[in-house]
C-alpha cells in the first residue's frame, strides 16, 4: 500500500493534468489552483526538512569537526537573518531588507562574475588545436569572436556574415539535435512516471 | 453575499461571453480573408518573380493558417475581461505583514480596520481571478479541437511505448547500446577515489524532482553509490532541494543495501546545502576546494553554475563527469570535466549502468520517435524550402 498508493496518486493526477491540456472548463481552472496551493505546502513542508539537514549538518561539524568555523558563521548568519526578520519584519527599508540588498545581492553579483575569469580559462584550455576536430572548433570560433566586434568587420567585411551563418546553421543544427534527443528522453521518462513504471521516486 | 456576487459574475462574463459568440462568424470571416490575402499575395509575388517577398509571404501564409477561430475567441473574450477588470479598483496593499503584528502586539485600536482591508483585499483578488476566469470558460467550453493532433499524436506514441516495452522485456539481453566513454569511466574514477583515499563528490544541479533530469540523476546515483560501495569508497551528496535531498538519501541508503554493505553509508555526507542557484554554485565550489575529491560527478538540470561548479572540480584534480540536457551549459561542460554525456545520454546513463528493462524501453522509444520525428522533419524542411502549398506536414506538428 505504501508505494501502490502514491503510484494510483500519481496515475489519477497524470490523467487530470494531461486530460486539462485538451479540455477546456471551470472544474480544471480550480483544480489547477488546488496543486498549486499542494505545490507550495510541499515546499514549506520541504523547507522544514531542508532546516533540519542543515541543523543537522552543522551541529555535527561545530561539535567534532575542524571545519567548525565556517560551520559558526554559517549558523551566525541564518539565526541574524530570522532574528532580523521576524523583529523588524522584511519590507524594504528594515534591517533584513538591507542585509539582503547589501550583502547577499552582491555576494551572488560577485559569483556570478567570476563566470567571465572562469569562461577565459576555460577557453584557453579548449582553444588549442590538438585535433582535426578542435581545429575546426578553433578557426569557427576565431570567426564568431571576430564576428561580434568592429575590428573583424573592418579586417574583412564579410567575417560577420560567416560568423553569423555558423552560428544560424552547424551550431543551431548542432544544437536543435541535442534538444531533441533531450526532449525524446524526457517525454519516455514522463511516460514511465505516468504509467507507474517509473519507481525510483519510491526507492525501488 | 457571496453566492450573489457570484451570480452577478456569472450573469456579467455571460453577457460579454454572448457578445464574442456574436461576432463568431465575423472572425472567421478576418481569418478566411487574411489567409485568402497572404495567399493571393504570394502568388503575385511569384508571378513577379520576386523570391524574398514569395518566401516572406509563404511564410506568413503559414503562420496565418495556425489561427483557429476557438484561439482567437478565447483571445478576445480574455481581452475584454481584461478591460472590465480595469474598472474595479484595488483597495490598496495590505497584507499579514510585520504592520499587523505590531498593531496585535500594541493592541491598537486600528486592528479590526486594518483586518478589513486585509479582507477586502483578499475580496478583490478573487473576485477579478474568478471574473476573468469566468468570462474565458463561458467562451471556451469543452474539446479543445485544434489540439486533437496532439491527442491523436499522444495516443500513437502510448502504443508505441508500451509495445517497445513488452518487446524489449523479452529481448533484453539482446539490445545493443553503444559504448558511453563517460561512464566507462565511472569505475575508473571510483577506484581513483578508493586508492587515493578521497572521496566522490556527487550533485544533481539545480532542478527540482519535477524535471525529468533530476529524475534520471536519481537513477545514476543509485548505481554509482552501488559502485562505491562495492570500491569501498566515500560518497559525498550536497543537495539544492531539500525534496531531492530526501529522494537522494534513499537512492544512496539502496545502492549500499543492493551492494551489500548497508552499514558502510554514512548519513551524514547527504545534506543539503542552499536553495540558491549562486550561492549553491559557491557552496559546491568551496566544498571541492576543501575535500578535494577524487572524483566529482554532475548529473542534472544546469544553469550558468555549471562553469562554476566544473572548474572548481578541474582545479582541485578531480576526473570529472558531467550530464546535462541544457544545450547552453554543454560546452562549459565539455570544456572542463572530463567526460560529458550531451544530451540524452543522461537518460541513456541509467539503461546503460541498470540493464533494467524499464529504462532500456526508454532508450529504444526514444530512438523510434527519433526516426519517425526525423522523417517528418526532413519532409516538412524539403516542403517548406520548396515552398510547397502542401502544408499538411507543418500544421500538424505546429498547431496546438
Amino acid at each position: 500500500m505504501k508505494k501502490e498508493l502514491p503510484i494510483l496518486m500519481g496515475l489519477i493526477v497524470g490523467i487530470l493534468w494531461y486530460s486539462e491540456f485538451f479540455i477546456a472548463g471551470i472544474f480544471y481552472e480550480n483544480m489547477k489552483l488546488f496543486f498549486a496551493n499542494g505545490f507550495r505546502i510541499a515546499g514549506v513542508v520541504g523547507v522544514m526538512v531542508g532546516i533540519y539537514s542543515v541543523a543537522r549538518q552543522n551541529y555535527a561539524k561545530i561539535k567534532y569537526n575542524n571545519e567548525r568555523y565556517y560551520s559558526i558563521l554559517r549558523v551566525t548568519m541564518i539565526l541574524l537573518m530570522i532574528f532580523l526578520g521576524t523583529k523588524r519584519g522584511m519590507s524594504p527599508g528594515t534591517p533584513f531588507s538591507s542585509m539582503f540588498m547589501n550583502v547577499y545581492v552582491p555576494f551572488q553579483a560577485t559569483v556570478f562574475s567570476l563566470l567571465s575569469f572562469y569562461i577565459a580559462s576555460a577557453a584557453y584550455r579548449s582553444f588549442k588545436a590538438k585535433s582535426v576536430e578542435s581545429a575546426v572548433l578553433l578557426i569557427a570560433s576565431i570567426f564568431v569572436m571576430l564576428g561580434k566586434i568592429p575590428l573583424g568587420e573592418a579586417m574583412w567585411s564579410k567575417i560577420p556574415v560567416i560568423s553569423e551563418w555558423i552560428m544560424d546553421a552547424p551550431s543551431s543544427a548542432g544544437r536543435r539535435a541535442i534538444i531533441f534527443g533531450g526532449y525524446l528522453g524526457t517525454i519516455t521518462m514522463m511516460i514511465r512516471i505516468f504509467f507507474g513504471l517509473e519507481r525510483s521516486h519510491l526507492s525501488e | 453575499m457571496e453566492t450573489e456576487v457570484e451570480e452577478g459574475l456569472l450573469s456579467v462574463s455571460g453577457i460579454l461571453a454572448q457578445y464574442v459568440q456574436m461576432r463568431e462568424e465575423e472572425f472567421k470571416k478576418q481569418i478566411k480573408e487574411n489567409v485568402d490575402g497572404l495567399y493571393k499575395k504570394k502568388n503575385e509575388a511569384v508571378k513577379a518573380g520576386n523570391s524574398e517577398l514569395e518566401k516572406s509571404y509563404y511564410n506568413q501564409w503559414i503562420e496565418a493558417r495556425k489561427v483557429n477561430i476557438d484561439k482567437v475567441m478565447t483571445d478576445d473574450i480574455s481581452r475584454l475581461s481584461g478591460i472590465m477588470s480595469n474598472f474595479l479598483e484595488s483597495p490598496g496593499v495590505y497584507d499579514i505583514n510585520h504592520e499587523l503584528v505590531f498593531r496585535l502586539k500594541i493592541g491598537s485600536s486600528e486592528t479590526k480596520e486594518y483586518f478589513m482591508k486585509i479582507l477586502k483585499v483578499k475580496f478583490f483578488h478573487d473576485l477579478n481571478s474568478k471574473f476573468k476566469t469566468y468570462s474565458r470558460f463561458s467562451v471556451e467550453k469543452g474539446f479543445r479541437s485544434y489540439r486533437s493532433n496532439v491527442l491523436v499524436g499522444s495516443f500513437m506514441f502510448f502504443i508505441l511505448f508500451f509495445y517497445v516495452y513488452f518487446t524489449v522485456r523479452k529481448k533484453r539481453e539482446s539490445i545493443f547500446i553503444r559504448r558511453i566513454p563517460g561512464l566507462d569511466a565511472i569505475d575508473d574514477a571510483v577506484g581513483r577515489a578508493t586508492e587515493m583515499g578521497k572521496p566522490i563528490i556527487y550533485d544533481s544541479g539545480i532542478g527540482a524532482f519535477i524535471n525529468p533530469q533530476t529524475i534520471a540523476s536519481m537513477l545514476i546515483l543509485k548505481s554509482v553509490a552501488k559502485k562505491v560501495a562495492e570500491f569501498k569508497a566515500e560518497i559525498i551528496y550536497p543537495a539544492y532541494d531539500p525534496i531531492v535531498l530526501q529522494v537522494a538519501e534513499e537512492m544512496i541508503a539502496s545502492g549500499f543495501l543492493d551492494a551489500g554493505y548497508p552499514e558502510d553509508h554514512k548519513k551524514d555526507n547527504c545534506f543539503f546545502m542552499v536553495q540558491d542557484q549562486f550561492a549553491f554554485a559557491a557552496g559546491l565550489a568551496g566544498l571541492i576546494a576543501r575535500k578535494k575529491p577524487a572524483t566529482a560527478l554532475h548529473f542534472g538540470s544546469y544553469a550558468a553554475e555549471s562553469l562554476l561548479i566544473s572548474e572548481a572540480g578541474f582545479a582541485a584534480g578531480a576526473i570529472q563527469v558531467a550530464g546535462t540536457v541544457e544545450a547552453s551549459q554543454l560546452p562549459f561542460f565539455i570544456t572542463a570535466c572530463d567526460y560529458t554525456l550531451i544530451g540524452e545520454e543522461l537518460y541513456a546513463a541509467a539503461a546503460y549502468l541498470s540493464r533494467d528493462a524499464q529504462i532500456l524501453s526508454n532508450l529504444k522509444l526514444s530512438d523510434y520517435g527519433k526516426i519517425l520525428f526525423g522523417i517528418l522533419f526532413l519532409l516538412g524542411t524539403i516542403l517548406l524550402t520548396i515552398n510547397s502549398e502542401w502544408t499538411i506536414i507543418a500544421d500538424i506538428l505546429d498547431t496546438y
